[in-house]
């Protein structure tokens, strides 16, 4: 039963770690995926920071993905507290990078302010959710 | 005996697991659709009582542009005659009156959409110099402007709006509706925007002298609201009045369809859930049908059986919905604007008390569902004598 759960939370882990990556690019899609671009005076196109934000978190999502296929991987109690304390922590940087890291426009209507920001923010929150689970649930060693 | 049953429901961790879920998607359907239904109605009334104003008669072919700048703050420019100011105001039950000129504007730093600008008479307003004067304690001077929520730009800074430069003097709280998005000016100022454009502006912006856009009227006595409008609708031609209720009527059919559509994701998601919940509880009663038949030789009650399985039912229900609750609420909060948005109605976190009425209810309802799942089982086995349950059962 214990495997069970484990498999279940890592197969949780890797779908939250693709939803993470993939929100700011098709899922909620940032300006920039709208053809929005800042230009600078020299007529140089550069990404909004919400776009900076889609890149980070596409990093960070991968992360927490390969967390859940470490949790496959790695049994042992000790691993599976590892694991929640290192998904723990990039769900905390997965709600920041959006609200106080980088940000998203400042335009309150901008669809990265009112739809990507959050669902990242949500994603990030069931992150940090999972991570507590395996760090607190009962010593789990994997038969 | 709470003991036995949390015992119980975490020895089947994933049919109590699925359970709980069910429980979760009925209560967040519950609970989503009340706060949609409450949230709009309250972002009305405040949008509303930010005007500041009890009725506002508009020209009778704008009505829907004006509907539309109040709700959505969609930015329109329309105009009638300034004599109508004076027909509204020998109307039985019109305390004031006050004009206003709404001008679309071009794009500007702020925004990225042309937004609503709203031009205020200072003299005779009564809908912002009250709030003004709690606020900031000073009337709005030369070129200051007060700008909705969702406008970018801190007090104090400058915006563009047809080359002119206004400054930003205040800023509103957030009302979910038009007013989010719209920009208050003096009427002088937007005169002088309107004369300077031609020079400044890449699109000259013409106002005509002698007009206003929309008439705000304050009435002597709210109870008497529809009647006035009526009145007004009576006696002066071609304009056609606004009041609270129609607000509410224009977005009642997006609403409802929205609220609609959640009560039916309720009913199937219970339709579904009571025959699953109740056959998962005859099956978690019937493998314990020994447990069963122990505890009644021990001295168990009827009553202690019934009990025990219908409190399985009814904390697992707890748990389902307190979840449903909790995530659709964090949702509703995150997704607020998008959902305002793609549903297109006004809508706000409705208060504390409506909230927790709503939250009451939909636990209500869901401890309700689960407790009568888990009726016929706790019934049945509790009628069960100690020997037949014990003989049959397996552990």
């Amino acid at each position: 039963m214990r495997t069970t759960i484990n498999y279940v939370l890592a197969v949780v882990l890797i779908i939250l770690g693709i939803l993470i990556a993939v929100t700011g690019w098709y899922i909620f899609p940032v300006c920039e995926m709208e053809g929005k671009f800042i230009e600078t005076k020299a007529g140089k196109l550069m990404p909004m920071p919400c776009g900076y934000t889609a890149r980070a978190e596409t990093g960070l999502g991968a992360l927490v993905a390969l967390a859940g296929i470490g949790l496959f991987a790695f049994r042992s109690a000790d691993s599976r507290r590892a694991f929640g304390v290192m998904t723990t922590g990039l769900g905390v940087v997965v709600i920041l990078i959006p609200t106080l890291l980088i940000g998203m426009c400042s335009a309150p209507d901008h669809i990265c302010r009112i739809a990507t920001a959050p669902a990242l923010i949500l994603l990030g929150g069931i992150t940090v959710i999972v991570g507590l689970y395996l760090i607190v649930a009962r010593n789990t060693a994997i038969e | 005996m709470l003991g036995i049953i949390g015992k119980n429901i975490r020895h089947r961790p994933f049919r109590n697991g699925i359970l709980i879920l069910a429980f979760a998607f009925i209560a967040a359907s519950i609970f989503s659709g009340q706060y949609l239904l409450h949230g709009a109605s309250e972002s009305i009334e405040i949008g509303v009582s930010r005007m500041g104003a009890d009725l506002i008669v508009v020209p009778e072919r704008y009505r829907m542009e004006a509907m539309n700048i109040i709700l959505r703050g969609e930015p329109s420019t329309f105009f009638f005659d300034a004599s109508v100011m004076d027909q509204v105001a020998l109307v039985e039950g019109v305390e004031k009156v006050a004009p206003n000129l709404y001008i679309a504007s071009l794009d500007a730093s702020c925004c990225d959409v042309p937004v609503q600008l709203i031009a205020i008479e200072p003299e005779r307003d009564f809908t912002l110099k009250p709030w003004l004067a709690q606020s900031q304690n000073r009337p709005l001077e030369k070129d200051d402007i007060i700008v909705g929520s969702r406008i970018v730009g801190d007090i104090g800074t400058p915006l563009q709006f047809y080359g002119h430069t206004f400054n930003i003097a205040q800023r509103m709280e957030p009302a979910g509706m038009g007013v989010d998005c719209s920009i208050f000016m003096n009427f002088d100022d937007a005169f002088v925007m309107a004369d300077e454009s031609p020079e400044k502006a890449v699109q000259a912006l013409l106002l005509p002298e002698e007009k206003v856009s929309a008439v705000l009227v304050k009435v002597k006595d709210v109870r008497e609201t529809e009647t006035v409008a009526a009145r007004i609708e009576a006696s002066v031609p071609k304009v056609r009045v606004l009041t609270p209720s129609n607000l509410l009527g224009r977005i009642s059919s997006q609403l409802t369809s929205t609220t609609n559509f959640l009560d039916l994701a309720a009913f199937f998601a219970t339709l579904i859930s009571l025959p699953l919940i109740a056959l998962v509880s005859i099956m978690a009663a019937n493998e314990r049908r020994r447990e069963i038949g122990v505890l009644r030789a021990l001295g168990a009650t009827r009553g202690i059986i019934f009990r025990l399985i219908l409190g399985e039912s009814v904390i697992i229900a707890v748990i389902g919905a307190v979840i449903g609750v909790v995530f659709s609420w964090c949702v509703l909060i995150l997704f607020q604007n998008y959902i305002s948005v793609v549903v297109q109605i006004p809508l706000i976190m409705p208060n504390l008390t409506t909230l927790a009425w709503a939250a009451g209810t939909t636990l209500a309802l869901t401890i309700g569902i689960g407790g009568i799942a888990a009726l016929y089982p706790a019934i049945h086995y509790s009628r069960m004598e100690p020997y037949d349950a014990m003989r049959s059962g397996d552990l």
